[in-house]
């Protein structure tokens, strides 16, 4: 027996030996600025490099220490970030920028046109394997270096120190907009080698208002202020942004006072919507998506247009809305969602209208004694089943029979992106406030599968009208243009437009100016203040 | 016992290629393409195949997994698919919360399980005994994501006694009780069932009442001849229950914001990161293995008869 107690006794000391030799750093901040922002993300940001960013989560940390030559302000105006100014051509297809001067990485290096020629010609380097190679794939030589054939995109020059000349190969409007999304982030040229064996990002130095001064994976990411930032300074002294997977947990930690926000979700959203003392800090923020059912298009039953309207036509959004979202989301009647350039919330003519359904299912070959059936894939999660168990109940009262599919994540797409599911429960969020993001990349025929056009939709007039509306300059003229286009997709009916939906967050009480920006990297926290 | 250990360790090589070849099976037919999650929701099909051939998801099977194997032989467990970072040096990174988190439970789970098993044993139909039994029954049937929510709230949302979450939990065991007593109350609830049937079949076999005839004193009889002959099964248990905990309890770590090797094994397998769960899989069967080795000697340590059988001697 003493022998079994000791090597018990013994396994144990090992144990805690051991854990005591593989310690964690520890947190060090002194900092002037005041207060301290407690935040935290879904999953971990396990990858910060802005080449080959593609989850929301990353994108948000990043925004906070990287700057682009431009961006979008809290209002949702592109402004110049670590450009100063910029000049179009008349034609449209080179952009020249000028730097602002006297702006310093974390690490002391200074930027200039060489960083951002770099930075640029990283998404484009085989080598590196962006998936964001889409972002600069109209500027001139792209095509050759993404091949391989040439070692520099020709299309990106460095003018002088301070001046960046982008030409390409077409005029492309929404360049602007592209520009400042995450991957075309400025990275220091100098550290070319630590970029290279990904070492660099593990605590990333950008130009940006914060820099990450502590980091555990899977647990949190310290942000102090850049004290030396070129722009307006953050109030904030630094921000605890940690790593929690699980909503209870969130919601749990929010009630101890350990978060100053918290996102809210169809499920708790009304409890703290009734309780007085949370209600007035609960923001609603429009975001930039759609929600939507998507066929595929190509094979029956949903190759007959008919059918696909007739489904539109049995979905009573509104009261979905009511019931799911509490009212916090709008019907969509196309894929652009309101705030960007080519909405307009003129009724497309997929209204709830179960008559016309009906006429349009019998017209099809469908009918009670004959319903039509169809499994409909979708995420094995409960914000997807608490939509999908409504349509299906819905439906069936028309004699229409859903078999729900749910699956994980990455099958869904797989399976989505292959065209093997018929219908899906899918939603789209923007990467930069463009129409065109709404278009392009959901309905365009070159982008059938993983490219975005996963309903497999295609109309030879539809890809030219969208293939000329980016080459117009004038802003007003391409949002008309995109609003004709987005009406003319709903006429084919390719999904059953749902809704788009705004997001809830509740903040703590010692939380002001927070701003809430309908896309993910809009917001780097300057304006926030938090008393102690 | 050192030709013993040879023996058994020499069996692992074969054990760990079948593991490997399976992991790498199962992966290779789950649906799901890594490289669809790493280009994300908008990814074209130049972008996806240019990622493949970077991953070598092109190769065929066998191909992908001799590379694999010759890797791993020369002490490579690869880069992370996602952020790029050495396979080893993360878990090395994520290596101390599990076990910390794996000690402290394995103490809460044999403490409070042996004293459970032997307090019900020796009290065995008396009231006592049934609230042990309770207690073990309850233990086992309630699952781990309830009872760690619940703790989490009475424990440390309410009365404030622990810290909500392993939050910087660097320097501190704090953070690490209730986690680990969520994680340990079922094997132990588990153990107090074990230890109470073989002790009651130990205690009333015929050397137990030659001893007790011998005038040994109760407590004697009890830890000498009782508890050391049940102690087989134990151990079994025990080890079985340490491997698990080793390779990370992916609940308790995500309820309880520990970052070990759980949640960084679920993180990997939801984003398809397909380096990582090689890496974990590997490292997870040497623990099993180790440990079980471990368990094997200690059975021929405690008891020399199962060495002789082991060691194909006649046992007499």
């Amino acid at each position: 027996m003493k022998r079994f107690l000791f090597s018990t006794a013994f396994v144990c000391v090992m144990f805690l030996t051991a854990s005591l030799l593989f310690n964690s750093p520890a947190e060090t901040n002194p900092s002037s600025y005041k207060g301290v922002f407690s935040g935290y993300l879904s999953s971990e940001p396990s990858n910060l490099d802005p080449a080959r960013g593609v989850d929301v989560n990353e994108a948000s940390i990043q925004a906070k220490i990287f700057d682009g030559l431009v961006r979008y302000d809290e209002k949702m105006k592109l402004v110049g970030n670590l450009a100063d100014s910029w000049t179009v051509a008349a034609d449209g297809k080179e952009f020249v920028f000028r730097l602002k001067q006297n702006v310093f990485f974390h690490n002391g290096q200074v930027m200039t046109a060489s960083d951002v020629v770099y930075s640029l010609n990283r998404i484009l380097d085989p080598t590196v394997g962006s998936p964001r190679t889409w972002v600069l794939e109209k500027v001139e030589g792209a095509a050759e270096c993404l091949r391989g054939e040439a070692s520099t995109v020709s299309g990106i020059t460095a003018l002088d120190d301070y001046t960046v000349s982008i030409k390409l190969i077409a005029p492309f409007a929404p360049f602007m907009s592209l520009l400042s999304m995450p991957a075309c982030y400025i990275l220091p040229s100098g550290n070319a080698h630590e970029i290279a064996d990904r070492s660099f990002f593990e605590k990333p130095a950008g130009t940006g208002p914060f820099k990450i001064t502590d980091r555990v994976r899977d647990s949190f990411v310290k942000l102090t202020a850049n004290k030396n930032y070129h722009g307006q300074k953050p109030h904030l002294a630094s921000m605890d942004i940690r790593i929690i997977p699980e909503n209870m947990k969130a919601e749990m930690e929010f009630e101890s006072g350990n978060l100053d926000m918290l996102q809210l979700y169809p499920a708790n959203y009304e409890r703290f919507k009734a309780d007085p003392d949370f209600s007035s800090r609960i923001t609603d923020v429009p975001s930039l998506n759609v929600f939507y059912v998507g066929f595929n298009n190509q094979v029956a039953p949903f190759d007959d247009a008919r059918v696909r309207r007739a489904l539109n036509m049995l979905v009573d959004r509104e009261k979905i809305i009511k019931a799911v979202y509490q009212g916090r989301a709008i019907p969509a009647n196309g894929s652009i969602p309101p705030g960007i350039s080519g909405y307009n919330k003129d009724q497309n003519g997929l209204e709830y209208n179960p008559e016309e359904a009906k006429r349009l299912l019998k017209e099809a070959g469908y009918s009670i004694s004959k319903p039509l059936t169809f499994d409909l894939y979708q995420r094995s999660a409960q914000s997807a089943f608490e939509i999908t168990r409504l349509l299906q109940g819905e439906f069936k009262k028309h004699g229409v029979v859903i078999n729900l599919k749910p699956m994980e994540w990455s099958a869904l797409k797989d399976a989505v992106s292959k065209g093997e599911a018929p219908a899906f429960y899918m939603s789209w969020f923007g990467d930069y406030p463009d129409g065109e993001n709404f278009l392009f990349p959901l309905f365009h025929s070159s982008n059938w599968g993983a490219g975005g056009n996963r309903a497999r939709f295609k109309n030879d007039d539809i890809d030219h009208m969208i293939e000329e509306s980016v080459k117009i300059q004038d802003n007003a003229r391409r949002a008309e243009a995109y609003d004709r286009i987005n009406r003319k997709v709903a006429e084919h009916a390719p999904w059953i437009y749902l809704w788009h939906a705004s997001e809830s967050y509740l903040t703590s009480s010692k939380v002001n100016n927070m701003d809430f920006t309908p896309m993910f990297f809009c917001d780097n926290a300057l304006t926030l203040t938090v008393n102690d | 016992m050192l030709e013993f250990t040879i023996r058994r360790l020499s069996a692992t090589i074969p054990v760990l290629i079948g593991i490997l070849l399976i992991a790498f099976i199962v992966l290779y037919m789950i649906p799901g393409d890594p490289a669809q999650t790493i280009a994300g929701p908008r990814a074209d099909a130049a972008t996806l195949a240019r990622i493949s051939e970077e991953m070598g998801l092109n190769q065929p099977l066998y191909q992908r997994f001799s590379s694999y194997l010759s890797r791993i032989y020369h002490g490579n467990l690869g880069d992370s698919a996602v952020s790029g970072k050495p396979v080893l040096e993360s878990v090395i990174e994520k290596l101390p919360y599990t076990l910390k988190l794996a000690a402290i439970a394995m103490t809460f789970s044999i403490v409070l399980g042996i004293l459970a098993g032997i307090i019900s044993a020796i009290t065995q139909g008396r009231w006592l005994d049934r609230v042990c039994t309770v207690f073990s029954v309850t233990g086992i049937s309630i699952p781990v994501f309830l009872s760690g929510l619940v703790f989490l709230y009475v424990f440390a949302v309410k009365f404030r006694w622990f810290p909500t979450s392993g939050f910087r939990a660097d320097n501190t065991l704090m953070p690490f009780i209730l986690p680990a007593f969520t994680l340990g109350i079922r094997s132990a609830a588990f153990l107090a069932r074990i230890v109470r049937s073989s002790m009651i079949e130990v205690l009333n076999q015929d050397f137990i009442r030659t001893a007790r005839a011998k005038g040994l004193s109760p407590a004697r009889i009890l830890f000498k001849h009782g508890l050391v002959n049940a102690l087989i099964p134990v151990i079994t248990v025990i080890g079985l229950d340490l491997s698990s905990y080793l390779n990370g309890s992916v609940i308790v770590e995500t309820i309880f914001d520990l970052p070990g090797i759980g949640r960084f094994a679920m993180d990997a397998i939801l984003q398809r990161d397909y380096p990582v769960i090689q890496g974990i899989v590997l490292l997870g069967a040497l623990v099993f293995i180790l440990v079980n080795l471990v368990v094997d000697l200690l059975y021929a340590w405690i008891n020399p008869k199962i060495r002789d059988e082991m060691l194909g001697k006649t046992a007499r």
